[in-house]
């Protein structure tokens, strides 16, 4: 895997709209390598390794194999707030990182408040629910420049922020992802064990809240990925979220960086964007888990 | 000692309990029985800290346990559930696991010293083999026997069952109630069970309290409680005892 991702990040850095050889390298080059291309690739190996831990989060708290922020609406209440942030503080990077926040802890609200009155299954349909009405809303400003954020318009800048926010939340993630274990259990038994339930629910909600929020502000909604790399990572080591998390920060990193290379180098100067890819890919992958894992339901 | 003291408690504007007090006798297998509505899942749950009594108190060796912190209590009062669901696969070792968490911080994944208590219960139990299987493999009783290794993997002094032979074929009816038996001897472990089989109850009690309506209508040994003209009373049917080989047995008819 390690070396998977090597060789990707690799063909990354010198494949593209222009190719690059790293023996002769121009300073228009070395612009294109620094400026554009470094920041896109850790970018989107931060980005994949926190949506997919954010991703298996939400399927052990919300005990649904099919949540992720992308689906609950977290990402587009981030999105939206991070569109506002720029209407109301432009040109403040940080701004847009805490108003994302709290879009992303708005919708967290309002899954917990949910979560209470309903099964996992209705709780999926209020999550597309949200979701629908964070991005209608969001379709209003859509002639703004704002919504084009991706991979693409990564910056040094966003790139820090996205580095240094993401590492610290899955330092965290690393250090709880045994709680998401726990809670296959049912919330009676737990509480017969001295645990609170709703206390371990919150804080991987919280963290995975977190993670897909920060992601959202620095390079735009991506969805699916969450569902995609957990669930691959469930077929192939079984379902112990202590290797399903390990194994979603490290494929999501590499998964993403090769959706994205894909994307831009296909047909070069043309871009299709990861999150089209992606959602090309998850929504048949989605109705797969679904018809395998019914008797769970 | 595990005492409710004139405990009052009620259920969306319907009292259950108006001044209830009982005291659970220690290193023995005390089981409650009663008619549909009488009260015993509500007792199950207060003695069990799921639900608070709005007057009174529950004591556990003397110390309210509303005061206890949860995972104290943990250490001290085990439940087995009548269902337990299960929200995703999980491995027999990873579920047992969770019976050591009482006596960790949360942050900490479980020590060496919790792996020896862990395979010790495991072939106690003689599930051993069924360590790396995931539970929706196992049968019933093999499933129960899990359940039982996580409630008794926390070290309790008491453990609750709440009609723990429900989902039981027969044969493992009779097997695990003899299982708790063999517990309450080896382990010093005082049980309190909620049953519907009056003759398992006449069999594998020592003490037997008869709700009815919210009251203890009834306690003692079982051959005081399960009588003809208290059951029949309390359960609205005909019945007789008849003496067999094996003990008394109660017939309905």
């Amino acid at each position: 895997m390690l070396l998977l991702l090597v060789m990707t990040i690799f063909f990354a850095l010198t494949h593209g709209a222009s190719k690059l050889n790293f023996n002769h390298l121009s300073s228009s080059s070395l612009n294109i390598l620094f400026n554009i291309r470094l920041p896109r690739i850790l970018s989107a190996l931060v980005a994949g390794a926190s949506l997919s831990a954010s991703g298996a989060f939400f399927q052990a708290a919300l005990r649904n194999p099919i949540a992720e922020p992308g689906i609950m609406g977290v990402s587009s209440a981030a999105s939206l707030l991070s569109i506002v942030a720029g209407l109301v503080l432009p040109g403040l990077f940080f701004g847009k990182v805490v108003f994302a926040l709290i879009g992303g802890l708005i919708s967290f609200t309002l899954i917990l408040l949910f979560q209470k009155k309903m099964d996992p299954y209705q709780l999926i349909i209020i999550g597309v629910a949200l979701d629908a009405a964070f991005t209608g809303i969001q379709d209003l400003f859509s002639d703004n420049h704002f919504t084009g954020l991706n991979l693409a318009t990564s910056t040094w800048e966003s790139t820090l922020y996205l580095a240094v926010v993401g590492t610290i939340a899955i330092i965290f993630v690393i250090c709880i992802m045994h709680w998401a274990n726990y809670l296959k259990v049912d919330d009676a038994e737990l509480s017969s064990l001295g645990v609170s339930a709703a206390k371990l629910r919150f804080t991987l909600l919280l963290v995975a809240v977190i993670l897909a929020s920060i992601t959202t502000a620095c390079i735009g909604v991506i969805a699916f990925i969450g569902i995609i790399i957990p669930q691959i990572g469930r077929l192939l080591l079984g379902h112990d979220y202590q290797k399903i998390v390990p194994f979603s920060l490290l494929s999501g990193a590499w998964f993403l960086l090769f959706v994205d290379t894909l994307g831009r180098t296909i047909n070069p100067p043309n871009e299709i964007s990861a999150n089209v890819i992606l959602a090309i890919i998850g929504g048949p992958f989605m109705i797969l888990i679904l018809l395998r894992r019914r008797h769970f339901a | 000692m595990l005492k409710i003291e004139n405990v009052y408690f009620a259920y969306r504007q319907k009292k259950i309990f108006t001044n209830l007090s009982l005291a659970l006798k220690e290193n023995q297998i005390t089981t409650v029985i009663g008619p549909n509505g009488s009260g015993k899942s509500t007792l199950f749950n207060l003695l069990t800290r799921s639900v608070q009594p709005q007057a009174g108190k529950i004591l556990l060796n003397g110390q309210d346990i509303w005061q206890i912190s949860a995972n104290k209590f943990a250490q001290k009062v085990a439940i087995l559930h009548q269902q337990n669901r299960l929200y995703d696969e999980i491995s027999v070792a990873d579920l047992v696991k969770m019976g050591r968490l009482p006596y960790h911080s949360l942050m900490t994944v479980s020590s060496s010293v919790d792996h020896d208590k862990i395979e010790q219960m495991l072939d106690y139990l003689g599930i051993s083999a069924l360590k790396d299987k995931l539970m929706s493999q196992l049968s019933g009783g093999q499933q129960q026997r899990v359940w039982l290794a996580v409630a008794l993997l926390q070290e309790p002094e008491y453990l609750f069952l709440d009609e723990p032979t429900t989902y039981l074929d027969l044969h493992f009816q009779y097997r695990f109630l003899k299982l708790l038996r063999q517990l309450n001897k080896q382990k010093k472990l005082t049980i309190c069970m909620v049953l519907h089989d009056l003759n398992q109850t006449l069999r594998f009690s020592d003490q037997v309290i008869l709700l009815n309506k919210g009251e203890i209508k009834e306690s003692g040994a079982p051959q005081e409680v399960i009588t003809e003209p208290i059951i029949s009373k309390n359960f609205a049917i005909n019945c007789e005892l008849v003496s067999t080989k094996t003990g008394p047995f109660l017939r309905q008819y």
